[in-house]
């Protein structure tokens, strides 16, 4: 596979496995503006910035009244949705469909007409036509775009090269943003501990993880118990555990590279596995080692592209 | 004589001129006999299916990308060839004559290719004049005394048909990068779906393996000792018109694009960049223009091409496709000397007539064609898309007279002909049937054997009157339908 290709269709994966997260994330925090009082609607807006590692132009009300709280909604929600920045939906959807376009020839058909189709509708789109009937749906029916692009990808693709480096891109971006939505939670919850109970449901909520979690420790959520779950449980999908076992395994697909007999990026990724699986049994320093995971991820990335995207200087 | 007049032919309302072929109803208005079970069809549409079906079509080509990219003054945007739904249909007898016709002018204009890079015993006998030759744009003096390492130049040809009251007639060679074919497919595929009763009533020829066709000629064009050639397209970049074209083919084919950066030469060998580290490419089916190819040899600022690809070239280690050089028999003046290449290098009459053309280096054919500016079309020599040409009848006196100018300047540089009445085909224009010229470029694969699928992009144009079938220039598709008849 041409280095090119390969970078593409990683870079593919994870700007639309990206844009799904932040319509799942808009998702969950424009259900809170129905009944949930104005603190845990900041609280809410606060965490998704903070794990996107960003912040709003202009900044957010800080203590905002009835009113203001739908006015910020309607702007933020704008943000992370139609601004040219990288923590929008428009950004990574553009960037990723336009992966798509160059490596058409790599991917099925059936991928690229449901993620087109999409893209030209999304095209389309104004906030305001958003905003006037329920918001969430119109998140929810994204995030679901995002999801048949991957389930196609899942029926239709060879598991050859192709389909691991579209699986990497979207499970190491999918770790990240997982990582820093739970540290971005913890920070917030130092800050307000009155909310960090509801804040722990709605995270559960936002990685699907919500009656999981209620059939594993019932009804009351308490954020130890949470974070466990979403970083070390084997069982649960979303977890930084399934997702790291899966990137060790396409990684020891994909092979070596042009590295020769090293592998950086696969022994990385062992070693992160490793770290997430042993985080439930030692409860010390959660905190940090939860900011170890996510540092380790960032530099995985890094890894994978040294292993496999940078030609050798004599290759050049 | 005005002889056009508006005939309920066969109970469909449509417009016949005696002085212009068309491709369905003789000038009596009655059906051509292939064309029955269409005209049948047409005649149980209900108002608004046509259009419709052209909608669902149109609809179904921008999601699936079936676009090419236009570049204007608000950035990149991608449009689709409008597709009109009535397909365009020849019989088997028509199109065998085709088919010998373009064989025997491709082999041709390979034994031109290869003469006029070496002995040029073609200039030497007087048959094509040396000036015409040499001082051709396209002409590559650095390939002197080179030769394609399977000793095919033309591996894919486009060649430009349209048909006349006097039949068909050739209107321009495509060698250097002929492209349409993906349309050509496109077309097929979704005509076939929405007209899937009438589809298998025509007993249409199949075009489909068009891909396999492409792949097994590359096959054969590979150097020697390599049996298993590593075959990989071309293409200058996401950012060309024909991308889509480019990613369809190396899909079709299996094999990888590849941009330039992709590639290397050491060795004089070529090699592309893959995440297992280097491995040789046999064939690159390029569809990148000649001067773009290597920066070593050809233009310095190519940012597209592969330094040491041509050396490599020569020394027979990769084949390209087409071989480079190729573009001076796209020149509009060679053009007109492709009868006498026939005779010469084959010693046989041509099957398939040329377009009477004048070039304006002779300076008899500059006078005429100055004196006859408003009933002619005059053609840049390097020209293509429909681009900078003058259609005279439809032309204004400042026009024509700023034209004039541009001629004598350099007189050399242009070519005119009649205005032919080239054919025309019913084609749903707001709802109803009327008649548009059409054109077709069927494809011809010149391997160790020759193969022609039986089928063309035919292009068709969709304004009132006009002649010009160019995408570029508003033009649109039609699918073309090889029919027993």
């Amino acid at each position: 596979m041409l280095i090119r290709s390969a970078d593409g269709l990683f870079w593919m994966g994870r700007y639309l496995e990206r844009a799904g997260l932040i319509c799942r994330m808009i998702q969950i925090q424009l259900s809170a503006l129905i009944d949930r009082p104005l603190p845990e609607i900041h609280f809410g807006w606060s965490r998704i910035y903070g794990s996107l590692k960003t912040r709003p132009h202009g900044g957010m009300i800080e203590h905002p009244d009835d009113v203001f709280a739908l006015a910020d909604a309607f702007t933020l929600a704008g943000d992370l949705t139609l601004s040219r920045n990288f923590s929008s939906i428009k950004t990574c959807f553009e960037f990723g469909r336009e992966n798509a376009r160059q490596m058409r020839h790599l991917i099925s058909d059936e991928m690229w007409s449901s993620l087109n189709q999409c893209f030209l509708e999304f095209q389309k789109v104004e906030m305001h036509d958003v905003w006037r009937a329920e918001p969430e749906k119109f998140y929810a029916a994204l995030e679901r775009e995002f999801e048949t692009f991957f389930a196609l990808a899942s029926a239709t693709m060879y598991r050859d090269r192709a389909w691991h480096f579209i699986r990497l891109g979207r499970l190491l971006d999918r770790n990240q943003l997982t990582a820093s939505f739970m540290i971005s939670h913890c920070q917030r919850s130092v800050e307000f501990p009155e909310l960090r109970q509801t804040g722990v449901r709605t995270m559960l909520r936002t990685f699907r993880a919500e009656e999981s979690y209620r059939r594993m420790h019932g009804y009351e959520p308490h954020q130890h118990n949470a974070i466990d779950m979403l970083v070390s449980d084997p069982n649960l999908s979303a977890s930084l555990l399934t997702g790291i076992s899966q990137i060790v395994r396409d990684l020891e697909s994909i092979g070596h590279g042009i590295r020769g007999n090293r592998n950086d990026a696969l022994d990385a990724a062992r070693t992160i596995a490793l770290r997430v699986d042993q985080f439930r049994q030692d409860k010390r320093f959660r905190d940090s080692r939860l900011l170890d995971i996510e540092s380790a991820s960032l530099d995985l990335h890094n890894l994978i592209g040294s292993q496999y995207f940078s030609p050798d200087e004599n290759e050049r | 004589m005005d002889l056009r007049q508006r005939l309920p032919v066969e109970t469909i309302d449509y417009e016949v001129d005696s002085n212009i072929f068309d491709e369905m109803f003789s000038s009596k208005g009655n059906v051509r006999r292939h064309c029955r079970h269409l005209h049948e069809f047409l005649k149980t549409l209900g108002p608004g299916d046509g259009k419709s079906i052209q909608d669902r079509v149109a609809k179904s080509f921008l999601t699936d990308g079936i676009v090419f990219t236009v570049y204007g003054e608000n950035g990149a945007g991608e449009r689709i060839i409008p597709v009109d739904f009535v397909p365009r249909l020849i019989t088997e007898r028509h199109w065998q004559k085709l088919e010998e016709g373009l064989r025997q002018r491709v082999k041709a204009l390979n034994c031109f290719l290869s003469d006029i890079y070496s002995e040029a015993r073609a200039i030497r006998d007087g048959v094509i004049p040396a000036e015409l030759v040499f001082e051709c744009r396209n002409y590559l003096p650095q390939l002197k005394g080179s030769f394609p390492a399977g000793g095919t130049w033309v591996v894919v040809c486009g060649t430009d048909l349209v048909r006349t009251n006097a039949g068909f007639q050739v209107l321009e060679d495509n060698l250097q990068v002929p492209s349409g074919v993906s349309y050509m497919l496109a077309n097929r595929a979704a005509i076939k779906t929405s007209l899937r009763t009438l589809f298998r009533a025509c007993k249409v020829r199949n075009i489909e393996n068009y891909g396999h066709a492409l792949r097994e000629t590359l096959q054969e064009i590979a150097p020697a000792g390599r049996p298993e050639p590593v075959i990989a397209v071309m293409t200058p970049g996401v950012y060309n018109s024909a991308f889509y074209e480019h990613m369809f083919l190396a899909r079709e084919i299996g094999s990888p694009l590849v941009e330039g950066r992709d590639l290397m030469v050491r060795d004089h060998h070529v090699y592309m960049r893959t995440i297992k580290g280097l491995r040789r490419v046999d064939v690159i089916y390029r569809r990148i223009d000649d001067v773009f190819l290597d920066p070593e040899i050809f233009r310095k600022d190519s940012l597209l091409g592969v330094p040491g690809l041509i050396e490599a070239w020569k020394r027979g280690n990769v084949a390209l496709a087409n071989a480079p050089g190729t573009g001076v028999g796209d020149d509009k003046s060679v053009y007109a000397y492709v009868p006498d290449l026939i005779r010469y290098y084959l010693s046989q009459e041509p099957l398939l007539k040329n377009v009477k053309t004048r070039l304006c280096r002779h300076e008899k054919d500059l006078q005429y064609t100055l004196d006859n500016l408003a009933d002619l079309v005059v053609k840049r020599v390097d020209g293509s898309g429909g681009y900078g040409m003058l259609v005279g009848p439809d032309s204004s006196p400042a026009e024509r007279e700023a034209y004039a100018a541009e001629i004598r300047a350099n007189p050399g540089d242009f070519i005119s002909q009649p205005v032919l009445a080239i054919s025309r085909s019913p084609c749903l224009i707001d709802g109803r049937l009327e008649p548009r010229h059409v054109d077709l470029r069927p494809f011809v694969l010149t391997g160790s054997r020759t193969r022609i699928v039986p089928g063309a992009f035919c292009r068709v144009a969709l304004r009132r009157g006009s002649l010009v079938v160019n995408s570029s220039q508003g033009g649109g598709g039609k699918d073309l339908w090889v029919v027993s008849g």
